[in-house]
């Protein structure tokens, strides 16, 4: 018995969208390789692979597909063409210390002021990003015009989104009370306007 | 003024720095899930595997379903508040009936056999979800890491502002920072839709019940089944009556007059044998990646309504959609396969993000060689502890969840003080390939031929594959391989 799904799809114009999506990598990669101008006719062609891929399997495993051919090409390229030669022996770059790790009682000032830092940062990454994140999406539920089950399912595929994106900024942000001032706000300001009391 | 949307390098040092953080922060709990999650990809073959002498049907007659229904009512005990039918399909080519929590496989007459009992590959996909922990925690610390994987790919991807400029090199032969550095630069880049998409249905899946739980609280005064009845369907109100048991048969016969094209693979009795009973019926849907069209019938198999998963709401089809997104079950074993290998790049990717952290706390002179050899356990010994789970499980029935979770512990633990880095790895390698050929020998052992049938072969040459890359990575000899295709003039660099 052959997969439901293998049945479902035309093969031969699987075939001609996966040549054509591999087509269009081999043009970026050659863009890449010799600096040539093929850059953007490559990743034309990739879209344009999208065609026959949903004339092949429909839209959206069609386009499922074409990325997975596109991910897979890509890393393969990678693979074979990457440079496995040993390159003598390879120099040891030294990185430079920073003050903390150069002058022992700076180690310890640093320290006290890097944990402060990180639990800071631990306050907004975690349970102010994720309390922003649902504030939000709860808000979107709430008074998003849409059908009941599109504002449910959107809040709930938005909300690992805003958490993460919460995430990225309160590590990444040089100064750590920012992201917690921004979302303490976030979470706590718009809860009056949900129908929580 | 000059606009550019190259970012700042200050901005790339921010976000790097935020990369380094999250990643270290979850890196073993997210290769765990990396790992199991590779593997899960075949739980139905794993399920065949683990029972590989249960027959074989290739499909069932409406007169055999009702018959396999009757024979579940009668040697259940208490009624149950659900029967399930899993259909048989290419996939999973086995008549499965079940109440509530017990089922068993069926023959194609409807006749009850043994019960289920995959409890290996059930181990395997509860570590996936939930980290073996009580369900609603796990799925949450899961969709917690899944949230953490969607910073990691936002921060990764804003941290390389030399995205084309890199797009293709991969370093392998000059440091060893650097070809760490290309090798998890290049898998990330290249696999950011798959990683994206894990991380985000993945996290969507894991966060559900909580997310259910808050918006039951606020709209719907804390019901949660009235919370999800928009996207799930609503339960019938149970009435205790009761009547005779509804005709499955007919129902799913319906389906497939109704819906040609479609293939019906599971089927339900809410409150089944009860005036409140009805029957769901859910179909495979050709060309879509949605879990199923979902049909429901009244007791006589009279259609009542059709839920939408397939051509309902955008909601309703974006939830649909998750789950074969998620586990790769949209375009038979090529696609399966091919989610192995990416979900295998995902593992590289985690593994090297710490090794990069390593290497670089090696360069600036600050070793960090507990970390590097508790690393090296936990990259080599999950795997391993993988398959001593299995083995232990399939020789001595030991209980899968204890054996992974203690082995790994212990193996970290023993890192913490012991050996150094490359020891570990070289030799938890080993073990892995001995561990993956001894799983396979067991399974011949215990079950003689059926260890050849189709999806028994398929399980034991993933491990056999396992074993021989262990061990090909031990020799070094696919890195040789790899060198001898290409001049010996090293391709010179576009980084100078």
């Amino acid at each position: 018995m052959t997969s439901f799904y293998w049945q479902t799809i035309d093969a031969g114009a699987a075939l001609l969208a996966a040549a054509t999506t591999l087509a269009g990598l081999f043009l970026v990669y050659h863009a890449w390789r010799h600096r040539s101008r093929w850059l953007t006719p490559g990743w034309v062609i990739i879209a344009l692979s999208c065609w026959p891929w949903v004339a092949a399997a429909g839209a959206d495993v069609g386009i499922s597909l074409a990325l997975v051919v596109l991910m897979l090409g890509a890393i393969a390229v990678v693979a074979v063409t990457g440079q496995w030669q040993r390159n003598g022996n390879p120099r040891r770059q030294r990185v430079p210390l920073d003050d903390a790790e150069r002058d022992p009682s700076a180690t310890a000032r640093e320290h006290r002021h890097r944990l402060r830092r990180a639990l800071v940062r631990l306050l907004a990454a975690g349970p102010l990003s994720a309390g922003a994140a649902l504030t939000l999406v709860m808000l979107l539920a709430a008074y998003a015009a849409w059908p009941e089950s599109d504002r449910l399912v959107t809040a709930a595929m938005l909300a690992p989104l805003l958490w993460g994106l919460g995430m990225a900024w309160s590590c990444a942000d040089s100064r750590p009370l920012r992201p917690v001032a921004a979302l303490a706000v976030l979470t706590f300001l718009p809860l009056p306007l949900l129908p929580l009391w | 003024m000059k606009l550019s949307l190259k970012p700042t390098a200050g901005l790339v040092r921010a976000t790097l720095a935020s990369h380094s953080v999250l990643g270290l922060t979850a890196a073993a709990l997210m290769y765990v899930l990396c790992v199991s999650g590779t593997l899960a990809v075949f739980y139905k073959e794993l399920e065949r595997w683990e029972q590989p002498t249960v027959v074989e049907v290739q499909s069932v007659s409406p007169q055999a379903l009702n018959r396999a229904a009757a024979a579940t009512m009668a040697r259940v005990e208490e009624a149950p508040e659900h029967l399930f039918f899993t259909l048989p399909t290419a996939e999973l080519p086995r008549l499965i009936v079940g109440a509530d929590e017990v089922s068993w496989f069926a023959s194609a007459d409807g006749e009850l056999m043994q019960p289920v009992a995959h409890d290996w590959t059930h181990f395997l996909i509860y570590l996936h979800i939930a980290l073996n922990l009580p369900t609603t925690l796990g799925l949450t610390i899961v969709g917690m890491l899944g949230a953490m994987l969607v910073a990691l790919i936002v921060s990764g991807l804003l941290a390389h502002p030399n995205i084309f400029r890199d797009a293709f090199s991969l370093r392998m032969g000059g440091s060893e920072r650097l070809g760490q550095v290309d090798l998890h630069n290049r898998m990330s880049v290249w696999g950011t839709p798959f990683h994206l998409a894990i991380a985000l249905t993945g996290a969507f899946i894991g966060l559900s019940s909580v997310l259910v739980y808050v918006a039951a609280t606020l709209f719907y005064q804390g019901d949660t089944d009235a919370a999800g009845a928009s996207v799930f369907g609503a339960e019938p109100e149970p009435t205790d009556v009761a009547a005779p048991l509804a005709d499955v048969g007919a129902a799913v016969r319906r389906t497939t007059a109704d819906h040609p094209g479609e293939l019906p693979f599971y089927v339900t009795i809410h409150e089944p044998a009860t005036t409140a009973q009805v029957v769901d019926v859910g179909a495979h849907v050709p060309r879509r990646v949605v879990w199923a069209e979902r049909y429901r019938y009244d007791a006589a198999g009279t259609p009542m309504d059709t839920l939408g998963w397939a051509d309902g709401s955008f909601g309703q089809q974006l939830y649909a959609s998750t789950f074969r997104i998620h586990f790769g079950h949209f375009g038979g074993l090529p696609v399966m396969l091919a989610y192995v290998l990416l979900g295998a790049s995902l593992c590289v990717v985690t593994a090297t993000g710490v090794n990069i952290w390593v290497a670089k706390r090696r360069q600036r002179g600050v070793p960090a060689d507990a970390v590097e050899r508790m690393w090296a356990a936990v990259v080599w010994g999950v795997p391993a502890a993988i398959a001593l789970s299995a083995l232990t499980n399939l020789a001595a029935a030991l209980p899968a969840a204890p054996v992974f979770w203690l082995t790994t512990l212990t193996l970290v633990a023993a890192a913490w003080r012991l050996g150094d880095a490359r020891a570990w790895s070289r030799g938890l390698r080993i073990a892995t390939a001995i561990l993956a050929a001894a799983v396979v020998l067991a399974h011949v052992v215990r079950f003689g031929g059926a260890a050849l049938t189709p999806a028994s072969l398929i399980v034991n040459l993933v491990w056999l594959v396992l074993a021989a890359g262990m061990t090909l990575s031990v020799t070094g000899l696919p890195v040789d391989a790899l060198r001898r295709l290409q001049p010996q003039q090293p391709i010179e660099s576009r980084r100078t």
